[in-house]
């Protein structure tokens, strides 16, 4: 069949595809039927803790975090420079692109490929332990102690700040406008800087910085792992670090946010919600008295927070038919040892649902590097490149989100059944409570190909 | 009368829930199963020991 379709993100193709889309959904939940008996018969114990790994090479940690947080914070200074003082147009401008394209998608297939990238590249880490150095060195090491990170915060402030960016993405209409973006990036900076001078550090990089916990969350897919104490690289199991995460409250709710919020935007793109935004935006303009803009705004926020609510919805029904088989243990608990199979699941959310805007407004930073302010300069002779949209064909596309979304469901699946064959010593009940995260996989892979569906028929 | 105007979305995205359906058929019951495994259980608990 050949359907003309608008990519999500305003991009347009054209599929060729031999069979309808349904078709593969259908395929997809046989797919995970099938790994779910292939775990229960061949994975009767735990195979991926202790983590097993090896060590690869030499890896010199601190010289990497002096370079590496040296060009994060250049970048920073660059991007946010050139919003304030480029063109106010968003696509001649580097830091849209930079921001939602560079930063936001590149850096989770950077994660995944590389392991945790962003830290040391991490700007306010990077400044953060500029300043602690030398504090510690003009005050000969008499600094004082941060204070101890309430337990009760865990991943909330995290939770918060994705939520806040996945509003300011979906959301804002302004969020293209470079200023705004530069004045948020420097307020996000202050608060991270805030918060690194009151818990420390590393407390709060792995708690409180949303983006760092956010990469870092998908870095624990990689096989690669860097060890600080040896100064030396690792190589281990893919999905193995998930297993070392320590789950603290509000991490069940970042979760939620980060696949609630990728799955809103694939759908805000749908023939659904096109449909039904202009209805509820009528009920904000016309019953409450808002205007336009922030009518649209408000139907949008309500599309954001139920699709959140959705995925946790869905989450919650399958913690509580996993209690049927272990009633003891309270549902909050169960719900955090069994967090980390949802991980995957983001991450195959992010690659299947930002793929094609990597590939195409990936290409633009040839162009925006070279003339970053949108004022006509051509520092590296690439500002005339263009986007080639024939760098992947709409079909590739499709088959690309169709494969990250089973393969991300399968590993989902693999993370949870290794959690139940730890924690329940009766292997038939450890396969039969995971019988409810099958339930859940089949769910959000269905969900997830009907939303990448309905965006193509947009 | 919008719910109807667009009920033939929801149809066409319905076609994609069928593997969602079957599977929370087979959960369903798999519960009532282990309800009754465990209803059965208790009972047979209670009888030994009220012989005992």
């Amino acid at each position: 069949m050949n359907i003309v379709i608008p990519f999500a993100h305003g991009i347009v193709g054209k599929r060729d595809i031999p069979i309808p889309d349904y078709v593969f959904g259908w395929a997809a939940g046989v797919v995970l039927i099938l790994s779910f008996v292939g775990l229960a018969v061949l994975w009767p114990k735990p195979i991926l803790q202790p983590e097993p790994a090896k060590r690869l090479c030499f890896f010199p940690s601190l010289l990497v975090d002096i370079v590496c947080g040296v060009i994060g914070v250049a970048l920073f200074v660059i991007v946010v420079y050139a919003g304030f003082a480029g063109v106010q147009v968003g696509t001649a401008n580097l830091e849209p692109t930079f921001v939602y394209v560079t930063f936001w998608v590149g850096l989770a297939f950077a994660s995944l490929l590389f392991g945790n990238v962003f830290g040391p590249f991490n700007p306010w880490r990077a400044i953060a332990r500029a300043v602690a150095w030398v504090g510690k060195t003009v005050s000969r090491g008499a600094l004082p102690e941060p204070i101890a990170y309430p337990r009760w915060l865990g991943r909330w402030p995290a939770a918060v700040g994705i939520l806040c960016f996945a509003w300011l993405e979906l959301v804002y209409s302004n969020k293209d406008d470079p200023s705004t973006l530069s004045v948020l990036a420097l307020a996000y900076a202050a608060i991270q800087l805030v918060g690194m001078s009151i818990y420390g550090i590393d407390t709060w990089t792995e708690r409180g910085d949303a983006f760092a916990v956010y990469f870092g969350l998908f870095a624990r897919v990689s096989v690669f792992e860097r060890r600080d104490d040896e100064d030396a690289l690792y190589i281990r199991a893919p999905l193995s670090a998930l297993f070392k995460l320590d789950i603290v409250p509000g991490t069940v709710a970042l979760l939620c946010v980060m696949i609630g919020s990728t799955s809103f935007d694939g759908f805000s793109n749908g023939v659904l919600w096109n449909d039904l935004a202009p209805d509820l935006q009528k009920f904000f303009v016309n019953d409450l008295g808002a205007s336009l803009n922030t009518g649209l705004e408000l139907a949008f926020t309500v599309g954001l927070l139920f699709m959140i609510a959705f995925v946790f919805g869905v989450y919650r029904i399958g913690v509580a038919g996993m209690r049927l088989y272990d009633p003891e243990k309270p549902w909050l608990v169960l719900a955090r040892r069994f967090v980390i199979s949802l991980v995957p699941i983001s991450l195959a959310y992010v690659i299947a649902h930002y793929f094609s805007l990597l590939a195409y407004q990936g290409q633009a930073m040839a162009s925006l590097a070279s003339d970053p302010l949108g004022t006509g300069s051509d520092l590296f002779g690439t500002a005339s490149v263009g986007i080639n949209y024939g760098v992947v064909s709409a079909s590739g596309i499709w088959y690309v989100q169709v494969a990250a979304l089973v393969i991300g469901h399968v590993a989902g699946l693999m993370v949870a059944h290794e959690r139940a064959v730890s924690d329940y010593p009766d292997s038939r009940i450890a396969v039969r409570s995971q019988l409810w995260m099958l339930g859940v996989m089949v769910v959000f892979t269905s969900l997830g190909l009907w939303i990448l569906s309905a965006a193509g028929q947009a | 009368m919008t719910v109807i105007a667009h009920a033939g979305h929801w149809i066409e995205g319905g076609i994609f829930a069928a593997p969602v359906i079957i599977v929370a058929g087979a959960l369903a019951v798999s519960s009532v199963r282990e309800k009754r495994r465990r209803r059965r259980e208790a009972g047979h608990s209670d009888e030994g020991g009220r012989r005992s």
